[in-house]
């Protein structure tokens, strides 16, 4: 599971906070915002699922106060949720 | 194929004989919508509404053959309904006898966006001006189609006020010019603010209101075979005593609204997500929050005259 | 829908579709009225898509009328998409009941498009037809609805005709999505008599690669397309059906030569000689299917089926599986479908049952103010 899977797995358009998923296993639409949207393009990038390598893709220098580490593991139990991220 | 006439080069008596026979080919846009009908309120009311469009007299070929009629069961006798069909099939219920002209409309509608997938079908109205084409989607109760019948009878060009029409390659939009459909009290704006205007005879009574069709404007069907560019998309808002507000849309937002209200986005699949995607980085995107048409009419006329300098954030 | 008499002489409408199909090339020079004429055609009995493909093939797509492309760009358009809706539909599916570890028998248009098979080209698709276990139907059911399927609203009289006489479930709709499934325990209404052992079918059939669903052996597969077809009542899919079977007969006969000794022995075994004897002969006479003559007379012969029978049902089918389009029914074709269509009902339950079934049906169709067909 990693880069090649998503990026042949899913189309991704961004603008600005937001962006949209094609999801060619199902040909759902999504709609993301905010961290959502980010978290999902750095697992795009880095194909990781642990809270630091996804930082590190989002160029975030320090994930330790705990509201942003709140934030960002939100954001990931969302796109699980809705079977775009996989399980752990 | 002769050269095409207007329908009101024929007399009634004649179209509504060819429309029994189903001998009358009415063009839209690129298509050939072959009408059959021997309900005489329906020839009138095509014949008024269609009557700047070219004709063609049994034509060789139609892209669609619709027809409005009678019921085959007892529901021809009592509590009398009319029934559309296209192609023998009947697409959806039968409504009341008295509402068959509306009925012809609707009926229209729905078998160009179920049957026109080689484009992608929006549910919105679009409107041409200096070769750019500003698309307003809105749901029920925005102004939409007050606005859009508005701004067609001052000097913008009707594409459609119900099927935006877009090419999946190019997007560019494809023009039918048809009657618009209005409801209850923009039916008096619209008669108020262009005396001048034709109407479909009769108001219908529906569980929505009054609903009636204004004929389109002779220069929009006479140039209708022209294709544009979509430049400016643009959420309509009427605000009860609000000053005219312009402000920028966020396009994520946007391309889901597309992603909902098209009529075929998903029958375009992946092509439809990256046509849509395009779409919506070649138009600038806006919303807009108004009371007075006149108001609305300003400001887009403002958006073709300067809209290359408009750069709003994303 | 009145029978009218055709201005054009109708000269066999469906041989005339099957013809071009067969061979788009004769099209070159059409006029755009007779295209007019056979695109109406193709559309009421829902081969459009497999004329587009069949132009495609013969890379004549450019030589055709620009205001024809228009229409074969469309249906190519919708069928290219029901081919990927039934993709990403049946990786639902399998999410949903690959952990249930049960034979799941994927039937007609869904098999042909996940096996690959030819008849798929150019083909709509609409509910997908599922085998299972008779035993494992509660359980599949039970699962579905846990995955978002439910069963739609039916008048009880509906209910009742599914539960007792038929060979299916009620269909199960998505609420997400509104796709339909349908599960079988069979392919024929145990009622008939005629039904097959549903484990021979089961025990023979094939998985499908890179999917957990599996579908029928070829000869199983043939003899079930034939078997829907020549029991069918309503028969508006009649010669896209007959379509599906010609190609079906050539890609599996070209594929082995023991095709056709196993596909009549298979056809005794299963007791549906009489449907697989009608298929071929009907393909042979109004399809130009090339079936070795022997290989058709065995077949009537086995199943009983006198060339004087034979020859009157080729006679109602061959009117019966004509466009349904008032440019070219004529009476004849009306009381060929109205024959067929009693037959078909009258195969489906013991003949007590069957007037008052039709009846009901006649007087709903009446007063009914709903086009919708019941």
């Amino acid at each position: 599971m990693g880069c090649a899977c998503g990026t042949q797995r899913f189309a991704w358009r961004r603008w600005g906070e937001n962006g949209v998923v094609f999801d060619r296993r199902y040909g759902d639409t999504h709609t993301l915002s905010g961290v959502t949207a980010s978290i999902f393009e750095a697992w795009l990038s880095c194909g990781s699922l642990a809270i630091g390598d996804l930082a590190g893709a989002l160029a975030l220098d320090d994930v330790q106060s705990l509201p942003e580490r709140g934030a960002l593991n939100d954001a990931l139990l969302e796109l699980q949720r809705r079977g775009l991220l996989p399980l752990r | 194929m002769p050269d095409a006439a207007r329908l009101s080069d024929l007399a009634l008596d004649e179209a509504a004989r060819l429309m029994r026979a189903g001998q009358l080919g009415l063009q839209c846009g690129p298509l050939t919508l072959s009408a059959k009908t021997s309900l005489p309120d329906v020839a009138r009311s095509v014949y008024t509404l269609y009557a700047n469009h070219p004709v063609e007299v049994a034509p060789d070929f139609s892209d669609f053959h619709v027809s409005v009629r009678l019921p085959g069961n007892l529901r021809r006798f009592f509590r009398a309904q009319a029934h559309f069909f296209v192609e023998g099939e009947a697409p959806f219920e039968p409504l009341p006898r008295v509402q068959a002209p509306a009925l012809f409309e609707w009926g229209l509608n729905w078998v160009i966006a179920a049957g026109c997938h080689q484009w992608i079908n929006i549910h919105a109205a679009s409107l041409e001006r200096n070769g750019r084409v500003l698309i307003l989607p809105a749901p029920p109760g925005s102004g939409k189609s007050t606005l859009c019948a508005a701004l067609a009878l001052r000097g913008w060009r009707l594409l459609s006020d119900e099927l935006t029409l877009l090419d999946p390659h190019t997007l560019m939009a494809h023009a039918l010019a048809r009657p618009i459909n209005l409801k209850n009290a923009s039916i008096e704006l619209i008669k108020a603010f262009e005396p001048t205007a034709v109407w479909g005879q009769v108001t219908y009574e529906t569980t929505r209101g009054r609903v009636t069709h204004l004929r389109p404007p002779r220069e929009s069907v006479e140039r209708m075979r022209e294709l544009a560019r979509p430049a400016w998309v643009v959420f309509p808002k009427y605000v009860a005593g609000a000053e005219p507000m312009l402000t920028p849309r966020d396009k994520a937002a946007t391309f889901t609204h597309f992603a909902q209200n098209a009529f075929n986005y998903s029958v375009h699949g992946e092509r439809g997500f990256d046509a849509v995607g395009r779409l919506v980085d070649q138009c600038q995107c806006y919303e807009f929050e108004y009371s007075q048409l006149h108001d609305a009419l300003e400001v887009f006329d403002w958006l073709a005259e300067h809209s290359d300098e408009a750069q709003p954030p994303h | 829908m009145k029978p009218s008499r055709p201005t054009d002489p109708p000269r066999a409408p469906a041989q005339e579709l099957i013809a071009l199909i067969r061979m788009p090339a004769q099209a070159r020079d059409w006029t755009l009225r007779r295209w007019d004429r056979i695109l109406r055609m193709a559309r009421a009995s829902n081969v459009l898509g497999r004329l587009a493909y069949a132009i495609e093939q013969a890379s004549l797509r450019d030589q055709v009328p620009e205001r024809v492309q228009f229409h074969l760009v469309a249906i190519e358009r919708l069928t290219r998409h029901q081919r990927e809706a039934l993709d990403w539909e049946c990786q639902h599916l399998e999410d949903a009941l690959q952990g249930m570890r049960l034979p799941l028998v994927l039937l007609k248009g869904a098999a042909y498009a996940k096996a690959g098979l030819q008849a798929a080209q150019g083909r709509l698709f609409g509910d997908i037809d599922l085998l299972v276990p008779r035993e494992a139907l509660e359980a599949v059911e039970d699962t579905l609805k846990m995955h978002g399927w439910v069963r739609d609203q039916m008048d009880p009289y509906d209910v009742r005709y599914y539960r007792e006489w038929m060979h299916e479930l009620p269909p199960m709709r998505n609420l997400v999505r509104g796709t339909v499934i349908d599960l079988h325990h069979n392919i024929l209404p145990p009622s008939t008599g005629h039904a097959p052992d549903p484990a021979l079918l089961i025990a023979a059939s094939l998985p499908i690669d890179g999917t957990c669903f599996r579908r029928l052996a070829d000869t199983d597969l043939l003899i079930h397309s034939a078997t829907h077809l020549f029991h069918e009542t309503e028969l508006k899919n009649g010669l896209r059906d007959l379509l599906d079977l010609d190609g079906l007969l050539r890609e599996f006969s070209a594929a082995s030569t023991e095709f056709w000794p196993a596909l009549l022995t298979r056809g005794q075994a299963l007791g549906l000689a009489r449907p697989l004897a009608l298929a071929l002969h009907c393909c042979a006479r109004l399809a130009d299917t090339p079936i070795p003559e022997p290989v058709r007379l065995q077949a009537l012969r086995s199943a009983g089926l006198s060339r004087w029978r034979a020859g009157l049902l080729e006679a109602l089918y061959r009117r019966a599986l004509s466009p349904h389009h008032e440019l070219v029914d004529t009476w004849p074709m009306h009381l060929a479908r109205f024959c067929l269509y009693v037959r078909g009902h009258a195969l489906r339950m013991p003949a007590g049952r069957l007037a008052l079934h039709l009846t009901r049906k006649a007087w709903w169709r009446m007063f009914k103010s709903s086009s919708r067909k019941i």
